[in-house]
């Protein structure tokens, strides 16, 4: 993997984590709220990094998309959760690829933004895992599908 | 393992297409303790014994360490010793994925002084200690599989540190 589509793979990543945070975060517990923001500031602010990245590695921005399906359980609390958890998981094997692609500080911080990404999860009540990674497979495809 | 119905589907409806699909395969491979395939691979070209050995021996390492605190607890405080027996599983996979060959002979003796049992909070500690290492190897590594087998690592262990930490 060429650290271009590595960045390339953490953009698409983030933009999907930043869309699953914003619905959800509206309907998590009240109590929930202030972590639920807190998690979306840290998917921006991760998301504007790694486009830096990409950009450095020579890639293309994938195309931004402000609309996704989401489960239907995300409109209760308990669902809204575990969407979080879900997409801060999917989001651990994406930045370890990039880790491997990545060299130097550029490796580091994607080392540590995995495991960032590992610990929110578990906040949004995941459960620990040898080797984390979503319960979905995450493909983000180059081009248009039929 | 993750009930089917709270899988994600995330799917954009323009543009690019499908975003993720559930797929169970990928799904097996996340609730098993064992590494996916290409976690574990390593290429042939660029073995990294110091790295990959050295992480492993901190596997054993933390390994004993659970072992330490789970005879220092009841056999009827179940509550904390099954879900550490799963971390502690956890950190079995990691050292196999890195060295099995890792022995316990090789795991540092306790200094001076009087045995202390150790506890759920030094537990904690030795997560996060090994976190920072994990990240350190991780940067240290030559070739790709061995820093993204790495960062897969830190990741699980920075998720063992709450999970540790709920259980004092």
């Amino acid at each position: 993997m060429t650290p271009a589509e590595a960045w390339a793979a953490v953009v698409a990543g983030e933009d999907a984590a930043i869309y699953a945070y914003q619905v959800a975060g509206g309907r998590v517990a009240a109590s929930d709220r202030r972590a639920a923001r807190a998690g979306l500031d840290a998917h921006r602010q991760r998301r504007t990094r790694a486009a830096a990245l990409l950009e450095q590695a020579g890639g293309e921005q994938p195309a931004g998309d402000s609309s996704y399906a989401l489960p239907d359980s995300v409109a209760r609390p308990r669902g809204a959760r575990r969407l979080m958890a879900d997409v801060d998981l999917a989001l651990v094997p994406v930045y370890a690829d990039a880790a491997g692609a990545a060299q130097g500080d550029d490796r580091r911080w994607a080392a540590r933004a995995a495991a960032d990404c590992a610990t929110s999860a578990m906040a949004w009540g995941a459960s620990a895992q040898a080797f984390p990674a979503g319960p979905t497979a995450y493909a983000f495809p180059a081009g248009p599908t039929a | 393992m993750p009930d089917r119905e709270h899988l994600l589907r995330i799917t954009r409806r323009r543009g690019l297409g499908l975003v993720a699909l559930l797929a169970p395969a990928s799904v097996l491979a996340a609730c098993s303790s064992e590494p996916p395939p290409d976690v574990a691979a390593t290429p042939t070209a660029a073995p990294e014994p110091d790295v990959r050995q050295r992480a492993a021996l901190d596997e054993v390492g933390l390994i004993a360490l659970y072992d330490s605190v789970l005879a220092s607890l009841p056999d009827a405080d179940e509550r904390r010793r099954a879900p550490l027996r799963e971390l502690r599983e956890q950190h079995v996979a990691h050292r196999d994925a890195l060295d099995p060959d890792a022995v316990a002979a090789s795991v540092v003796e306790p200094g001076d002084g009087e045995p202390v049992a150790p506890g759920l909070t030094d537990l904690a500690d030795a997560e996060r200690q090994a976190v920072k290492q994990r990240i350190r190897s991780c940067v240290d590594a030559t070739d790709e599989q061995t820093a993204r087998l790495l960062a897969l690592i830190a990741a699980s262990e920075a998720s063992h540190v709450p999970a540790v930490r709920g259980l004092l």
